[in-house]
Order: C-alpha cells, then structure tokens, then sequence
C-alpha cells in the first residue's frame, strides 16, 4: 500500500495531537490530517492538512466538551471531510473519546469513509478514570456507535498509560498518551506501507479485527542500544498497557510488527518474538511482520494488537469449532518457535447462493459479494 | 357490476402468489388467494420453467378453491434486474391553429416519444406520459383543443430483455391458461400501496422483495421514475450465511427472528444460539454481528436506490417520503434506515387500497399481486386487453389508472 492511499486524521484535539506526532517525527507526510474545531490547536498543528469545521457554528472556538456540538459541526463541513477521504484506500480516523470535538465528528468521519466505501480503522483513546464519570460515558455512548460503523477498532484505556494514577503530574500523563498513541499509529502506519521482510498487509490487519470482534487493543515497546531487542520486548511486555503481559497471557490472537532502522538484524526480530511467544498462551494464534525502514533510525519498536478480554463480552463462551481451529495453529508452549500463521481473508470471490446466476453489477462492482467483505467491515464470529 | 374477476399472478423470488379480486361496491374486494413457496426462480426471473409450474399451479389450485372460480386467464406480475426506464420527449407541429390540438396529434406525439431505439433483446414494457408541454408552456395536463404551433410530450419508457420477460409467460403457457397482460411489479406495488394524494405530494415506493427491490417516484402524480436493482432479502440472508459461517436456512431463521435493518448497541453483547442441523452442529453468534450484516447490506442497498433516484428526480419534491413495502419491508427499523438514507419521513406501505382477507391487506409481501388485481381490473374496466404490440393501440388504460395518462403499447 502506498502512503499515499492511506490517510491518517486526527479528529479533536486529542486526536490532531496524536497524529502531530507521526506528522513531525517523519516530516513530509501528505496524508496526515487534523480536524478540529479549535482554531488555536490547528494553528499549532504540524499536520499537512488542516480542517477547521464547524467555522459558522463555532468561530474557531472549542466545543465546551458537547459531542453534539462536535457533531453538527462536522456534519455542517461534511463536504470538505469527503474530500480529504474520497479515493483513499484506507482511513485511520485517530481521536480521544471523551471531550466534544471527538466524539462527535470521529462517527461523522468514518460515516463519510464508508458512504465512500472506504475501509477505516479508528484509533482511540478512553478517557482517565480522573477525568471524572460524564466523560466516561460520553466516550462509551460514541464508541458504541464508532464499533458499528467502522472497520475495526484500536482502543487504548488511558489509565492503562499510567502504572499508578497520581504519581505523575496530570500535563505528564497527557504527554505520554500522546506519545504513546503517536508512536502506535506510526509503526501501524510503517507496517502498512513499507514492505517488509516479513510482510503483513491491510488483509491481514483486518482479518485480525474480524478474529477479535472488530475491537483490539495494543501495545508497544521501544528501544535504543546495543541490547535493544530485548529491551523493547521488556518494555513491551513490562508495561501498563498490556497489563504487564497480562493482556497477552490471555489473548486468543495477536499482531506483531517488529520496525526498525535498516540495521534490523533478523536475530532481534527472533528475539522479540521469542519473548512474546513466552508470554501467550498456548492457544493464541499470532500473525507476525517485519520492517526495516531508515525512518525509524536507530531505534527498534515492537506493536503488539491483539484481542482484549474485557471488551469481547463472552470470549469464555467461544464455540468448540472455533476453539479447535485456533488450536491448529497455536505456538509451542516452550515459546521456542514461532511460525508466521497464514490466516483467512474472507475470499472476495465467495458469493453463497449468487454463485452461479448472473451478478448484479453496480459501478463494476459486484453487490452479490457480501456488504461486509466489500466494505471490508469486520465481523466477529 | 358483474364483472368477470381477476386473477393476479407473482411468480416471486420467495414465493408464488395468486390473487382473486373482483370489484364490488365498496371498492376492489380479494375473494380468493393461493400461494406457494417459490423454485426455479432467482432474482425475481423465472430460470426453470417446469419447477416454477409447479409452484404455479399449486398456487392457483388453491386460489380456484377459496374464491371457487375457474382460472382461464391470469394478469402476470414480471420483474428483473434487466427492467430499466428511459424518458423521452416527441414533438409535432399542430395543423390547425383554430381548432388547437387534436387527438390525432396528442397520440403522434406520443408515438414519436416512444419511439426510442432499443437493442433488438429488448421491448418496451409500459409507456407513460408525463407532461404535455406546447410552445413554451410546459407541464400542460390536458392539451386537447388549446392553440399552440408544436405540441410536445415526455414519456418515460419501461423496457426490458424479451425472452426474459416471456419465460414468465412460458410458465402459465404450460399450464394451458393465458395471459392476459404483462405488468411490471413495480407500478403493481405503487398501485396498492399509496394514495392519490401522496401521488401528488410526490413519494417514493420501494418494494423490496427476496430478489429484486423495485422503485416507483411520482411528483405531482407524474410517474418521474420507475425500475429495480436486483438485491433484495436474499442477499441479506445470502451475507448473514456467508458471514457467519451458518447455513443458509439458519440465516434466514436468523434474520427473521432477530434482524434488525439498524445496529443496537444496546444488545450488542448478547448471543443468540443457532440450532444444529443436517451437516451443521450448532453456534452461537453475537448479535452485534447479525446486525453489523445486515445494517451494512440494507443501508448500500437503499444508497444504491437513492443514487438511482438522484438522475431522475430530486428528493425535494418528495413531499410524503419513502413507502416501503415488500417482504423485505417487514425488517425491524428498516424505515429509519431509510429516513436516514433518503432524509425523508418514511413507513410502512400496506395494500391498503384493496379489502379482503386481513392476510393480505396488512401483509406487505403481498402489495405487488394486490395491485396487479386493481392494475386488472382497472383495464377490464375500459375494455383493454392485451393487444398485439403494434404500437397503435394507445389504449387510455394507464390514463383511467393514473387518473388521467399514460398508455401501453
């Protein structure tokens, strides 16, 4: 996939300042978009494209936290949002639940990118615990309505960030989301458009959403030096974000991208990956890839997706069918070997009972194909 | 009033339907219906002509015996993929400028209207005039006796692949009975389903079957579009099956029982069993995946239709929304996805404007042999049958049934 297929957009003020990250870090990226009511923000926004909506509404000020707010003035400024997405291959819409801009336009936006059959990812945040229970429910009331209408969903708890709330100044516990959030939608977005020398594409990206009910979580590592493979895996597996490993103990499939300067040496990407085989459990199924690009100099960054137990309501109850399919391809307990597990894409060519009558084609498409598989929406089974 | 009844006949995707209405004094009475679930066809096209007999003639035996009539001849309900529409205007000087338009003139002009150049597979299937317009002055409704110098009419023409229109027909020529006139599902379902006065405010009629899903718009009781797109239930069940991985009689159980045309986060969570059976054993699914299906499917389906509408009207003049009828208008919220859709108040049509058995007039998956019954007797009533298409005819059929226009070929 070429960058330019890709559009990544930061929606709200939290969501222009994760994806001003990856804009500043790599510099010219012509697809990185920042949209937000606040004229403020924007102005100090490093991202190539900048769309302030809701200008008649709200002349450039905030929303005061209303997602309503957030939503009419996306919805007013529809036409421009389309714009910026029509003819994309793929939307990362990026925002933090919670406050108004976001969550009001983050629906907006992958609304339009599915009208234009776009397939989304949306990348978001969950609100503090500290920031008190109206925010809370707020980010659950979008998230809800995100999950149905978008191709899968990224969801990072911010109190996941922090190990102990309270330790840190608040402004710092800020900062580290977004640096977080930053550096996942970079090696998301590495991961993406860089072959790799194991590659690992948009298929199998959704497949992965599709095995986890459209919902993940993730986690990331990152380090520097001569022992930085280990390190990152330290750091990745040590941290909040997956529970200190917890998180991967627990879950049924995995994604994991291995980024590194053009230095990477296939004995860290083994290295890493053995540590991670050491904390699955030993049904999950793991999808790996690999990528060595001078972008990320001398540094190595391990992203980890994978399913969440807390969000897949009843992952206990999982069918027997599914449990034997997913044993087939499990990793040795040792974590000694891992093998890259081929999984399915839904095959676009399965029409069902459409199969042998005459297509009904539309615009060169053939609407027999399910919705879901053209539109690329994943399904939980 | 002892008018022979009429007998309409929808060979459908789902099922075969006849229907006996005759008119009495109150209006258009069903007094006999027959029906059976559907073989051999697809898409809303008969595609094996003896199994579609079969379903036929069971579906008229058991309407012969609940209105206790003899069936000889049936009206015939036809629809497909292959149906489109094309308006197009015909002009002719007037010759008298004293005595104005004549009915020559009104019918030369329609002749020249309908006269588009077609591919030699298809046939025009209906006809209908939208407006006379003369010399400058456009949308005239009745042009008959006014002083002009050139008289023109718009019409919009319904056409489709020949053979595949006969092959409905072929299906009751098997049987030994005729056909009494072909008419498309589309201006069947209209008829039954809204009223004069919506005609004029301007509505949409959507019936949305197992295999096709037809259009009809009128604006100030002008048919301005009328067609299909070949997506229906079907495709709704044929997604859940694939998607799910269920066989496809569990996903038609599936999206009956517990479908919904709109996503409820609400229930999200919650998992429905679906039952074992020959050659399957059984799984749950979440319904957040159901409706995740079906929503994806319903909403391109109703965009698709929307994007259809788009060249010929706009959805302003639209003044009573979107009626929606057909099987697949019995989905729950299926009229708010809709109204979203569209950005128009849309319902539930039923075939209100025929009386009968309570099955039919509030079951919409019989609107379509419900209008053709009133399509039928309607043309009995001014002595129309089905003329050999000579292009001559110009029978005012469609003129009593539109209130005052229109003709078949």
């Amino acid at each position: 996939m070429k960058p330019q297929q890709i559009r990544i957009i930061g929606v709200g003020g939290a969501g222009v300042r994760f994806v001003d990250r990856l804009a500043s870090a790599t510099g010219q990226w012509p697809s990185v978009v920042a949209v937000d009511t606040d004229a403020e923000h924007l102005d100090v926004s490093q991202a190539s494209v900048k769309l302030q909506i809701g200008e008649g509404r709200l002349r450039g000020n905030g929303t005061g936290g209303d997602a309503s707010v957030g939503r009419d003035a996306a919805e007013d400024d529809r036409e421009m949002l389309r714009n910026v997405i029509t003819g994309a291959e793929l939307v990362i819409a990026v925002a933090g639940l919670g406050g108004g801009a976001g969550s009001g336009a983050l629906p907006v936006v992958l609304q339009i990118a599915r009208d234009e059959g776009v397939p989304t990812l949306a990348f978001v945040t969950f609100p503090f615990a500290f920031e008190g229970h109206e925010r809370k429910s707020q980010a659950d009331r979008t998230f809800a309505t995100v999950r149905e209408i978008c191709g899968g969903a990224i969801v990072v708890p911010n109190d996941r960030l922090i190990d102990s709330v309270g330790a840190e100044p608040v402004r710092e516990a800020f900062d580290r989301s977004a640096r977080v959030l930053g550096n996942g939608i970079r090696a998301l977005w590495t991961l993406l458009v860089r072959p790799g020398h194991v590659p690992m594409g948009l298929a199998d990206l959704m497949n992965m959403m599709r095995q986890c009910g459209q919902v993940c979580t993730f986690g990331y590592g990152e380090a520097t030096g001569p022992d930085r493979a280990a390190l990152a895996a330290k750091r990745l597996l040590g941290g909040p974000l997956l529970g200190h490993g917890r998180l991967l103990a627990t879950a049924r499939y995995a994604l994991v991208s291995v980024a590194g300067g053009s230095d990477l040496r296939v004995n860290e990407v083994r290295a890493v990956l053995d540590a991670i085989g050491g904390a699955v459990g030993p049904d999950a199924r793991i999808c790996v890839g690999s990528v060595a690009d001078d972008d990320w100099g001398e540094a190595l960054s391990v992203t980890v997706l994978l399913s969440d137990q807390w969000l897949i309501d009843t992952a206990a109850e999982l069918a027997p069918a599914a449990k034997t399919e997913g044993a087939a391809a499990k990793i040795s307990p040792t974590g000694g070997e891992m093998k890259q597990v081929s999984l399915e894409f839904e095959p676009v060519g399965n029409k069902g009972r459409f199969r042998n009558v005459e297509p009904t084609m539309q615009d060169g498409e053939d609407l027999d194909i399910p919705t879901f598989v053209r539109r690329r929406i994943a399904v939980d089974r | 009033m002892a008018r022979a009844p009429v007998v309409a006949l929808e060979i459908g995707t789902t099922k075969t339907v006849a229907l006996v209405g005759e008119q009495q004094e109150g209006g258009v009475v069903v007094i006999g219906m027959g029906e059976h679930p559907s073989t051999g066809v697809r898409k809303g096209e008969v595609v094996d002509i003896e199994n579609a007999a079969v379903c036929v003639r069971s579906a008229l035996a058991a309407a012969e015996k609940s209105a206790d009539v003899a069936i000889r001849q049936v009206h015939l309900a036809v629809t497909g993929g292959h149906i489109h529409s094309d308006a197009n205007r015909g002009s002719v000087p007037v010759a008298d400028r004293e005595h104005g338009v004549s009915a020559e003139e009104t019918a030369g002009a329609e002749g020249i209207a309908r006269s588009i150049q077609l591919p030699p597979d298809r046939e025009i299937l209906h006809s209908f005039v939208q407006y006379y317009c003369l010399d400058e002055q456009e949308r005239v409704q009745r042009p008959l006796g006014m002083e002009g110098a050139v008289l023109s009419v718009d019409m919009l023409m319904l056409h489709g692949v020949s053979a595949r229109i006969h092959n409905g027909v072929r299906v009751v020529d098997s049987l030994l009975l005729d056909v009494a006139d072909v008419v498309f599902s589309g201006v069947c379902s209209a008829l039954a389903v809204v009223t004069p006065e919506q005609r004029k405010a301007g509505v949409v009629v959507l019936d949305i079957g197992g295999g096709m899903t037809e259009y009809a718009v009128y604006v100030g009781d002008v048919l301005m579009a009328l067609g299909g797109i070949a997506v229906g239930g079907d495709h709704v069940t044929n997604d859940l099956a694939l998607g799910l991985s269920i066989p496809p009689a569990r996903a038609e159980g599936l999206k009956r029982e517990v479908g919904s045309a709109l996503p409820r986060p609400e229930l999200a969570g919650r998992r429905i069993a679906v039952p074992a059976e020959v050659g399957f054993a059984g799984r749950d699914v979440t319904l957040r995946s159901v409706d995740t299906i079906v929503n994806a499917r319903v909403d391109e389906s109703l965009r698709s239709v929307r994007r259809r509408l788009e060249g010929a009207v706009s959805l302003h003049q639209i003044g009573a929304g979107v009626v929606l009828t057909g099987g697949g208008a019995r989905l729950p919220r299926i009229a708010e996805a809709a109204e979203s859709v569209f950005g128009l108040p849309a319902s539930i049509g039923l075939p209100l404007n025929v009386t009968g058995p309570a099955a039919v007039t509030e079951g919409v998956e019989y609107a379509t042999a419900a209008g053709l019954v009133l399509y039928g007797l309607q043309a009995s009533k001014t002595g129309e049958t089905r003329q050999p298409s000579d292009g001559g005819g110009l029978g005012s059929l469609l003129d009593r049934l539109f209130d005052r226009r229109g003709a078949r070929r």
